[in-house]
């Protein structure tokens, strides 16, 4: 991993959240691309792109206008190109109901945002290191879920 | 005269007769026995002469024997001569045996015909002997001249024999003789007189027969006048038969006058004739047979037929009977009396038929009175001296009797009235009867009596039958109990329509009937209140009733009508009506057709319906408003978090970078700032959860509570380890529960527990009680049987049970920010889920102890 | 048709290994744990291609002899985790040190550095997926479970799987089955 430079996407159209969001994995040990999109149509485009280097992991806000996040889930559960990236969902506190739908829907992650900035830090290296087991190791990607 | 009537008289006859017979006999057997008695003694006569010549001739015999012997001897012939001895021998030996049957009745002849055998035995020994030619000597040798000399003595004694028996029948001979005599001379007086005797019987019957014959004669003479007088047919057939000896015909021999009267026939032309040409019908019906068989088996027999003769039919009854050697027919012609005879008997079926008839009517007269249920009594009068009725007597009374007033009819026949119905004489019913007879009036009346601790009812009928009166009684008393109960049932009737009537005005209920006949249909009044018309004032029928329906609703009313109908299904319906008073009102009915009537109720369901729609309306705003308040609440608590997040995220971003940095001031402020955010996202997120509780029905699990503990402790763990918590949990139930809500509802408590904690080490005990909706004192709507009790108890800082139940109130605290951290939330969370799952909370608390939080869940 | 099925993903790669080589014509032998030596090839092959056909399979031809070493430790864990028995006996140091004959320091600081995480950690997240496996399969219970995987108890079991996944078991389960039913719709 120390060798490997992750490509991460994060789909958020609150601009504060990115910027927070970019700050917090910039400061992580682990080498990141940061791809930043501000609704799930940008986010969608961009992978339905061809010849696009995909990333191994997607950051999802659920709220968003244009293409909120679990329209977005499912498009890219639904993809086959885009079957393998690990979707993490990114967002505020929301029912149990909500989040059990997000995974049944085919989420990996799970991320309550976090109120505190070294919150944030410890979850997004969380789901980094664990989703780096899950890629390079012989774990059952498909059973790959994580709730922060 | 005597001597006239003793020779008339047959016995007489028969005597004399009988006594001429005997004498008769008796002279002839007489004759005939002196007859034989000289036959007899002629015969004994030739008998002993017979005998006598016989012993003659054996005599003789015997002689010629000798002598032919002697003759050999002296000769010494030949045995050619001994032809002569056997020839005498022969004919002595038949002799001898003529003479043995001869002499057969006589002993002592029969004893010297012994001596003679023997002796002639030794005679042919001695001859035998004599004439031997073996001898050839002619020497006279001693035992020749012994022979001889035997020979000599031997026919010495023969002769001797002889002439005893000669002498036996001489003597024989003048008995017989003598009898002889004596008999001849009697004889023939004997024959004589039998032939006069013969002759005096033959002139006598001469004399007789003489005289019948006279008689005979007038006889004749009278029978033939009267034949010819008779007014029967008297015919004489004979019988004619053929080659072969059967009888094909008769033949008439005689046929009196009155054939020619009834048949029309000449006698005389009939005598002689055959009666198959006579009488043609006679070969018609087998009569013929019939007089065939008379004839043969002798037989007589009635005819009794109508027969044709000359084409006219008369009726003949005939006697034909066997007489002599013919067939005596005597026959009437009775075609008249037939006629009589039919007349009469037509007559007597005519009054058999009357009579029958009348025993019929009798008979079911008879039945009748048996089988009514009718108490029938004739009763005739009975009068003093002034001919005024004072008492009747019982004549007759059926057996109904029996059932009512307990009397046996035979025992009150023939009594008095006032014997046995003494209380009849006082009621007037004795008046009725007085009446009746004497004024020939039928009167009718009604009484009741107690016979055998039972009461009776009648209705009597008075007719005058006769001279008495009949008396018939109904025992009504059925009939006057049903009475009385009817009075009594419309009298309940009359109470229980009282009561419907009052029933229907207060459930505001009215009742129709619609009949298809006009006139028929009726409404009750209440119906009539709620159409807010006058009874009267309309003429109650369905189609009048229709017009008050509401336009929009008749067409439904109509089909449902019709529905019900042909379905044979209950007219149910809710439609509208617009009553008298252009009021709309709503109507409910209920109805069935029953024999083409249409019965049923309506009720005014007005008020209901808006009662109803006022429900509606209001749930619907109360519901909106729900919502709209779920929403905003959702949404408000949603979208507060976003901007106290990024709040608190850039606190703790500064944080990071320039807390140090900061003065003492804006440290504490901004400390400040952080605590305060905290808290209004503790408050939010609470709010949160709290906007979040609501059920669906298919929220509800089977939850096991040991399982939502263990999370709770699990999530807790921290702060329980951190605290030396000691969370002890009994047994508890599984129950039907929201698993979540569950979970948030336990973590609340605890962490309650938890935060509350006095000063010595937390104590937790979560346990549970299983109660009777019964048994439960604290109140709240119990609408399950039994409910479990969850009780959470700690030895916590406690409170006032005062504020019991302030605490579960939204916002509500019991202590300063600053004492306890908290949103004033988490208790009314509790409450609401516990609401949500139709259970109760409650604490209880005391300060300084503790404080026990019970909830109630439904057990089933 | 429904047919769940489980992977043994040795076993699989093993067997895509050889049948890649085979075709090739390479001879090889294996070493285990993801180590083989290649004893001959044709001529006209070359490392390249033989890499290439098999990176199509997802077989990474490791340089590093860091990585490769990485691996093996990876590899061994695994077996030891799928080996009950095994495991009980073992603590994994000492199972580590002696099947790849290293030192269980070196071998934990090379993993750290390489795999950012611990071999502890790994170890944990390891067990969990097989749990996570053997919950899905649904012919163990939870019990079973934990007893296969070396756990004092259930709860030791929730506990750890909790932490690690943030979900419960039984929440765990009720997602996989709902994504399955989700997925039949579709």
């Amino acid at each position: 991993m120390a060798l490997h430079t992750l490509n991460i996407a994060l789909a958020d159209d609150d601009e504060d959240d990115r910027i927070v969001f970019k700050d917090a994995i910039g400061a992580l040990k682990i080498k990141t691309k940061l791809s930043l999109f501000v609704n799930g149509k940008e986010l969608m485009d961009y992978l339905t792109l061809p010849n696009v280097i995909l990333p191994e992991i997607i950051f999802l806000d659920l709220n968003m206008p244009l293409k909120n996040g679990m329209e977005c889930l499912r498009e890219i559960r639904e993809n086959r190109n885009l079957n393998n990236i690990s979707v993490a969902i990114y967002s505020t506190s929301s029912s149990e109901n909500d989040i059990e739908e997000t995974f049944i829907n085919g989420a990996n992650i799970y991320i309550n945002k976090p109120h505190k900035f070294s919150d944030l830090q410890a979850a997004i290296e969380r789901v980094l290191q664990v989703n780096w087991q899950y890629q390079t190791s012989i774990l059952n990607r498909d059973n790959f879920l994580l709730r922060i | 005269m005597n001597l006239k009537r003793l020779f008339s008289s047959s016995k007489v006859y028969v005597f004399l007769v009988i006594s001429a017979i005997v004498v008769l006999i008796f002279i002839g057997s007489s004759s005939y026995l002196k007859l034989s008695a000289l036959r007899k003694a002629s015969d004994a006569i030739s008998h002993t002469l017979e005998v006598e010549k016989e012993i003659n001739i054996l005599f003789s015999s015997y002689s010629q024997l000798e002598s032919a012997q002697l003759k050999i001897l002296l000769r010494k012939d030949t045995p050619v001569n001994s032809g002569n001895f056997q020839k005498y021998l022969k004919n002595a030996d038949a002799s001898h045996q003529r003479l043995k049957i001869l002499v057969s009745d006589n002993t002592s002849q029969i004893y010297h015909l012994k001596r003679i055998d023997a002796l002639r035995n030794g005679l042919i020994d001695v001859l035998s002997f004599i004439t031997n030619p073996q001898k050839s000597n002619i020497r006279v040798s001693d035992n020749l001249i012994k022979k001889l000399d035997d020979l000599a003595y031997i026919m010495a004694e023969l002769e001797q024999h002889k002439q005893f028996m000669l002498a036996k029948e001489d003597t024989l001979l003048r008995d017989r003789k003598s009898d002889y005599q004596s008999q001849v001379f009697l004889t023939p007086m004997m024959n004589l007189m039998l032939g006069i005797f013969a002759l005096f019987v033959f002139i006598i019957s001469f004399v007789r027969i003489n005289k019948e014959r006279k008689i005979r004669a007038n006889s004749e003479a009278f029978l033939a006048s009267v034949l010819a007088n008779t007014e029967n047919i008297v015919n004489y057939y004979e019988p004619v038969f053929d080659e072969n000896n059967k009888i094909k015909d008769f033949r008439i021999k005689y046929a009196n006058a009155r054939n020619k009267i009834d048949l029309k026939l000449d006698p005389e032309n009939m005598k002689g004739k055959l009666v198959s040409e006579v009488l043609p019908f006679v070969k018609l019906h087998g009569e013929f047979d019939k007089l065939l068989t008379a004839y043969t088996e002798k037989k007589s027999f009635n005819l009794n037929r109508q027969v044709k003769l000359n084409n006219e039919f008369i009726w003949l009854e005939s006697n034909i009977r066997p007489l002599s050697g013919g067939l005596l027919i005597v026959a009437k012609n009775t075609s008249f009396e037939k006629e009589s005879v039919a007349r009469l008997n037509n007559l007597n079926d005519k009054l058999r038929e009357q009579y029958e008839e009348l025993k019929d009517t009798e008979e079911f007269l008879k039945n009748v009175i048996k089988s009514t249920s009718n108490v029938i009594s004739y009763f005739e009068p009975i009068r003093d001296g002034e001919n005024k009725i004072f008492d009747f007597d019982i004549l007759y009374t059926n057996e109904q009797i029996k059932e009512t007033v307990g009397h046996n009819p035979d025992d009150i026949k023939n009594k008095k009235m006032s014997e046995v119905y003494p209380f009849l004489m006082t009621d007037g019913v004795f008046d009725f009867f007085v009446e009746s007879v004497e004024n020939n009036k039928t009167i009718s009346y009604e009484r009741n009596y107690v016979f055998n601790e039972q009461l009776f009812w009648f209705y009597s009928t008075i007719i005058k039958t006769g001279t008495g009166i009949c008396v018939t009684s109904q025992n009504i008393t059925t009939r006057k109990e049903n009475e009385q109960k009817l009075i009594e049932a419309n009298e309940e009737l009359k109470i229980q329509n009282t009561i419907l009537s009052d029933a229907e005005y207060l459930a505001q209920i009215g009742s129709y009937r619609w009949s298809n006949k006009s006139g028929e249909s009726t409404i009750s009044d209440n119906f009539c209140n709620l159409l807010s018309c006058d009874p009267k004032s309309f003429k109650v029928n369905h189609e009048n009733y229709k017009k008050l329906i509401h336009t929009n609703d008749l067409k439904k009313y109509e089909l449902e009508l019709q529905q019900a109908q042909e379905k044979n299904k209950p007219f149910s319906l809710s439609y509208r009506v617009i009553t008298k008073a252009n009021k709309i009102k709503h109507f409910k009915t209920w109805g069935h057709f029953q024999n083409h009537q249409l019965i049923g109720v309506v009720q005014d369901v007005s008020d209901v319906i808006k009662a109803e729609l006022n429900l509606k309306e209001k749930n619907e705003e109360l519901k909106r408003s729900n919502d709209e308040l779920e929403s905003f609440n959702r949404v408000a608590s949603h979208d507060l978090q976003e901007p106290i997040r990024k709040i608190q995220m850039f606190i703790s971003r500064i944080a990071d970078e320039d807390l140090d940095n900061m003065s003492a001031a804006s440290k504490s402020y901004f400390e400040k700032i952080n605590s305060s955010s905290e808290r209004m996202r503790m408050l939010i997120k609470y709010l949160l959860s709290y906007s979040r509780i609501n059920r669906t029905k298919n929220d509800f699990e089977e939850v096991n509570l040991h399982h939502i503990l263990d999370k709770v402790q699990e999530d807790l763990e921290d702060r329980i380890n951190a605290l030396n918590v000691s969370l002890v949990i009994d047994d508890l139930p599984t129950v039907k529960a929201i698993p979540f809500q569950m979970e948030q509802l336990f973590n609340n408590l605890i962490s309650n527990a938890i935060k509350y904690r006095g000063l010595e080490n937390p104590r937790i005990v979560v346990g549970f009680k299983k109660l009777k909706k019964n048994e439960i004192t604290d109140d709240f709507i119990k609408k399950s049987k039994s409910y479990y009790r969850i009780s959470v108890l700690d030895n916590g800082i406690g409170f006032d049970q005062e504020h019991a139940e302030k605490i579960f109130e939204l916002f509500q605290r019991l202590h300063q920010k600053n004492e306890y951290s908290g949103t004033g939330i988490g208790l009314a969370i509790c409450k609401k889920i516990v609401q949500n799952h139709n259970g109760h909370i409650i604490a209880n608390s005391t300060l300084g102890i503790g404080t026990a939080f019970y909830f109630y869940l439904p057990a089933e | 048709m429904i047919i769940n099925l489980k992977f043994d993903i040795n076993i699989l790669s093993k067997k895509v290994l050889c049948e890649e080589l085979n075709a090739l014509s390479v001879t090889y032998i294996i070493h285990g744990f993801g180590e083989i030596e290649i004893t001959g090839m044709p001529s006209t092959l070359n490392m390249a291609t033989i890499k290439e056909k098999l990176e199509a399979y997802g077989i990474e031809v490791i340089s590093d002899q860091q990585l490769a070493l990485i691996q093996r430790i990876k590899d061994a864990i695994a077996v030891l985790i799928n080996d009950e028995n095994n495991y009980k006996k073992y603590n994994i140091s000492t199972y580590l040190s002696e099947t790849l004959d290293y030192s269980y320091d070196y071998l934990s600081t090379i993993f750290s550095e390489t795999t950012y995480t611990s071999i502890g950690n790994f170890v944990i997240l390891k067990k969990i997926d097989v749990a996570k496996s053997l919950i899905i399969e649904n012919e163990l219970t939870l019990t079973e479970i934990a007893f296969k995987l070396n756990y004092s108890s259930v709860a030791h079991l929730s506990t750890q799987f909790k932490k690690t996944t943030g979900l419960t078991p039984s929440t765990f389960q009720k997602i996989i089955r709902k994504r399955k039913e989700r997925q039949v719709m579709l």
